[in-house]
């Protein structure tokens, strides 16, 4: 049964040692993992109210005409690098 | 006009609105190229080329003298942040270089010297959004019943329709390997590919059948027709590519090869040579071994190897040193597990990364080292979403960590390699019959292309006497 771990599957080990990894299924693959004898946890649906990540809306840069501007810290040379 | 921070996750229109902004406010420096291939939906999508001289005769001869390094992002729908990695990066490198700035991500600092070079020695080429379908499906789970809008968020695919199922992996797609069935082993792991339309990782009903998938391949071949007109037969002794695809998540930095474990010993043991197929895809170092045991290794030139391996722990010490964030650069086909001795492979076909570095070996293309930078860290408890795309704060954080990683690379992009350390692959008498003929069919194109650049050289030199003189 193909799952879908993420683009990597990332393992880790749990307390007790057991080792564990994220994976994405239904509700269906979860039954079959279990049919399997793995241990499943599932992590509920997240709340319609959880914070989600924020995606912009409409055109922020209206179609080319403002420029974006990148995140890092621009130097010149009156500055100290490390300022 | 004031600029809009970048304080949110830009849509697939703001992705598009960016781009022609910098080519916009940087004309003498960036142009936007628009890829050829519609998506499923409709989507046009664009790169953005920077380093284009503003002088016509410099660009009609220098312009062919340059390596590229081209980052592509955001082939996989939910995996956000890519798109913001590479715009935030590129406005970045354009400001600093109009502004006769250095630049700060962090502890990463680069001098503007080197933002200067980058600019004037190569082709800094930036996709932002390989799968714009995908990222405007994912981005818009919220208009979904909230009973599928996990799975709306996470969709990975693009969205062509199929009887049934939906989207092709375009990670997986690519012709490199693709019929999986036929190179791999049965007991490789199932991350190689899959067959099966409602897959996440569906290989396609063809290799490059996906017009994503064949943008990436047009815009490497659109680089190497700025080598020099006589290369086409001797590619090998230019100065190489670098090709970087960026994905989430765990923290690394990959280098090919991606089918099976690296060795250096037997160019014949490689992916042309179908003694091996059936066997691909299982680790000899895994504490298990498969029942097939480990009898495939896929060849990779000694210094090429060394060179890919140079560029991962380039970009991963520079992206760690920005904030701290340990990466680790490990050959894409293992996968260390924390905390654990062993290793996991994680054989893939179809990777936009193999197909990239091996176009040199089949064709006479350029030679292009690839790396996937896969940012960001898993979030606990397995909390996927966040971990693909977490919240902005993060992944602002990200961008500037990842940016130091690209900034890093193509300063070492600028240090020319030695064109006499040739490898196995670069030795005419090992090259197989399909480049010999490719090669042959290229010799008139090359004697023209010696000619025109000879009038070339010869135009620029009045050109420069003339100029001296009006001064």
């Amino acid at each position: 049964m193909p799952l879908d771990f993420g683009c990597r599957p990332v393992v880790t080990e749990e307390p007790d040692g057991t080792l564990s990894v994220g994976v994405f299924v239904t509700e269906g693959q979860a039954e079959s993992l279990r049919n399997e004898g793995y241990e499943v946890s599932i992590r509920e649906m997240r709340a319609e109210n959880e914070p989600r990540p924020e995606v912009g809306e409409g055109d922020r840069f209206q179609g080319g005409r403002i420029p974006l501007e990148g995140l890092g810290v621009k130097v010149h040379d009156e500055e100290e690098p490390g300022a | 006009m004031t600029s809009p921070k970048l304080d949110r996750y830009l849509n697939v229109d703001e992705v598009e609105s960016a781009i022609l902004g910098l080519a916009a406010e940087y004309p003498q420096l960036a142009r936007r190229i628009t890829l050829p291939h519609q998506t499923f939906e409709g989507r046009t999508s664009h790169a953005l080329i920077i380093g284009e001289g503003s002088d016509p005769v410099l660009l009609l001869i220098e312009q062919q003298r340059r390596p590229c390094v081209l980052f592509t992002a955001c082939a996989h729908a939910r995996e956000w942040g890519g798109a913001e990695i590479c715009l935030s990066f590129a406005a970045d490198l354009l400001e600093a270089y109009r502004t006769h700035a250095g630049l700060k991500y962090g502890n990463g600092v680069y001098d503007k010297e080197t933002v200067q070079r980058i600019i004037d020695e190569l082709y800094v080429v930036v996709l932002p959004c390989v799968n714009p379908d995908g990222r405007h499906f994912s981005q818009t789970y919220t208009e979904a019943p909230i009973e599928t809008r996990d799975a709306r968020e996470m969709w990975r695919k693009n969205r062509r329709v199929f009887n049934g199922a939906i989207g092709v992996d375009i990670n997986r797609n690519h012709a490199f390997l693709w019929d999986y069935k036929r190179y791999f082993s049965p007991q490789a792991n199932s991350t190689v590919a899959s067959d099966v339309e409602s897959d996440d990782a569906f290989h396609g009903q063809a290799q490059e059948s996906e017009p994503e998938t064949r943008n990436i391949h047009w815009l490497l071949d659109r680089l190497d027709k700025r080598s020099p007109p006589v290369w086409p037969w001797f590619p090998d002794t230019l100065a190489p590519h670098w090709y970087v695809d960026i994905h989430s998540f765990s923290n690394s930095v990959l280098y090919v090869w991606g089918d099976d474990e690296n060795q250096t010993t037997n160019p014949f043991m490689d992916f042309r040579s179908s003694r091996w197929d059936g066997i691909r895809g299982t680790s000899c170092s895994q504490s298990t071994p498969s029942p097939a045991g480990c009898g495939y290794q896929e060849f990779i030139d000694k210094t090429d190897e060394m060179a890919a391996r140079d560029g991962a722990a380039t970009v991963a010490e520079a992206i760690s040193k920005a904030r701290g964030m340990a990466y680790d650069d490990i050959q894409a086909f293992n996968l260390k597990v924390p905390l654990s001795n062993g290793k996991f492979p994680y054989p893939t076909s179809g990777s936009a990364s193999d197909y990239a570095y091996s176009r040199h070996i089949v064709s006479s293309a350029v030679k292009a080292h690839s790396l996937v930078v896969e940012f960001g860290r898993l979030y606990l408890p397995h909390d996927l979403p966040r971990s693909f795309h977490p919240e902005w704060p993060e992944m602002a954080e990200i961008v500037k960590e990842v940016s130091s990683g690209m900034l890093a690379l193509c300063a070492s992009a600028l240090t020319r390699p030695n064109p006499f350390l040739l490898g196995p692959h670069q030795r005419p008498w090992t090259w197989p019959w399909e480049i010999w003929v490719d090669r042959i069919r290229k010799m008139p194109d090359v004697f023209r292309a010696v000619s025109r650049e000879a009038i070339r050289t010869v135009a620029a030199a009045i050109e420069k006497g003339i100029s001296g003189t009006r001064r």
